[in-house]
């Protein structure tokens, strides 16, 4: 393979997203601009969401100061689409499910920048982009896959299964991603039953969200995951049981 | 939106998912399914030789300090600094050849006894995980983990660009 490959990490959105991007020669100069635009864009998302610092867009937003009319497009692309989310899943998916917190929409934002980020490279002629926006992932390649390794959240040492991806995204929630806080949207209580839910399919945005939804609904989980098109899953029990969902064998 | 049925495979590592979701990036050619045997459609190791010199000396002012090629996997490589609630955290993985020798803190919060605690724990449990890391012909691992604590953000990173996440 002849394609050059570049690599950048970013602190971005209280987590850390690594870019691994393949591209032709000559196309080196595009592709890194779209690489420095790719991380702009997430500072961007960082900086309008955040509900970790006081005057955020979306604070304000939720705080009443900010018509949704008035506010960036980007911000009622992400009303929308949680609300949409919130219909699909019934309720399983919502973004004040924590009551003791201000409304987070979190678990679709990340993933959908994540998502767009590597949009942004492949629409700049890049053959392949990998990007890994803590844990969740965003890939893509012209030739071959990416293989992506999932947790096994029993034991950190070991990686319990490997999910190819040409183009598609990966998302895992678990409990002990951000200290537990992925609570029950029906009790307002901390999620139990499930280990961890790894969702696959063509959308981060959309896998983050089912992944969080489906963790939260603990031991109904399984059963959610099932009414799902076109999203396939990977869910580990707290008793250690395996269950693919969506994904048929190839066997 | 169309998409094509994901599939399956087993391979020796555990269970081995072949996904061919196809839609939201539907510039892409069509792919030849081979879900019987997922070492056909691993990525071809590419990073250049350990030799060759290393591209970021070139002057650019464009380019940041954290883009690099993966020339050399000698020496040491710093994950950034990552700020906690604890206070900021940084490690520092150190390269034989593509084996990772060590894991250490560059900077860690201390003070309170939490933070000791976590320091206590989060040190083993990251050399366990590095070698998880090394796995061969994996490129990137998806987990809920690495948002825990600063020390996995910053060895995730420092991990992804010294390459040895991809061998």
């Amino acid at each position: 393979m002849t394609d050059a490959e570049l690599r950048r990490v970013e602190p971005v959105m209280g987590t850390v997203v690594s870019f691994v991007v393949h591209g032709r020669d000559h196309d080196d100069g595009a592709i890194r601009r779209a690489l420095d635009d790719a991380v702009r864009w997430l500072h961007e998302v960082d900086d309008r969401f955040t509900t970790y610092r006081p005057g955020s867009e979306w604070l304000r937003y939720c705080d009443g100061e900010l018509a949704l009319a008035n506010a960036h497009a980007d911000l009622r692309h992400v009303v929308a689409r949680t609300e949409e989310l919130e219909r699909a899943t019934s309720g399983a998916f919502r973004i004040d499910a924590d009551a003791s917190r201000p409304p987070d929409p979190a678990a679709y934002v990340k993933g959908w920048a994540v998502q767009r980020a590597a949009d942004i490279l492949v629409d700049a002629g890049a053959t392949a982009v990998c990007v890994n926006g803590g844990g969740d992932i965003a890939a893509w390649r012209i030739r071959g896959s990416w293989r992506v390794g999932i947790q096994d959240p029993f034991d950190r040492t070991k990686v319990c299964a490997v999910v190819e991806v040409d183009c598609g995204a990966v998302a895992t929630s678990g409990a002990y991603e951000r200290g537990g806080h992925i609570v029950d949207p029906r009790t307002g209580r901390s999620a139990r039953g499930l280990a961890s839910v790894t969702v696959v399919g063509p959308d981060l945005g959309t896998a983050d969200a089912y992944a969080t939804a489906a963790f939260g609904l603990g031991t109904d989980g399984p059963a959610f995951l099932r009414t799902l098109d076109g999203y396939g899953a990977f869910v580990l029990t707290d008793s250690g049981a395996i269950e693919a969902i969506g994904l048929p064998s190839a066997a | 939106m169309k998409r094509a049925a994901p599939a399956i495979a087993l391979s020796a590592a555990g269970l081995t998912w072949l996904l061919h979701a196809q839609g939201v990036i539907d510039t892409k050619p069509a792919q030849q399914a081979s879900p019987t045997d997922p070492s056909t459609t691993a990525p071809a190791p590419d990073a250049p030789a350990a030799t060759s010199p290393p591209t970021s000396s070139a002057p650019s002012p464009e380019t940041p300090p954290t883009t690099t090629t993966p020339s050399s996997r000698n020496g040491t490589v710093n994950g950034p600094v990552i700020d906690t609630r604890y206070g900021p955290v940084q490690v520092e993985v150190v390269l034989s050849g593509s084996q990772i020798s060590d894991v250490r803190a560059l900077e860690y919060p201390n003070e309170a006894r939490r933070s000791q605690d976590i320091n206590a724990q989060a040190l083993p449990m990251l050399h366990d995980e590095v070698l998880a890391a090394q796995s061969p012909n994996i490129d990137t691992i998806s987990g809920a983990t690495y948002t825990t604590f600063g020390y996995e953000q910053s060895l995730q990173a420092a991990l992804e660009q010294a390459g040895v996440l991809r061998q």
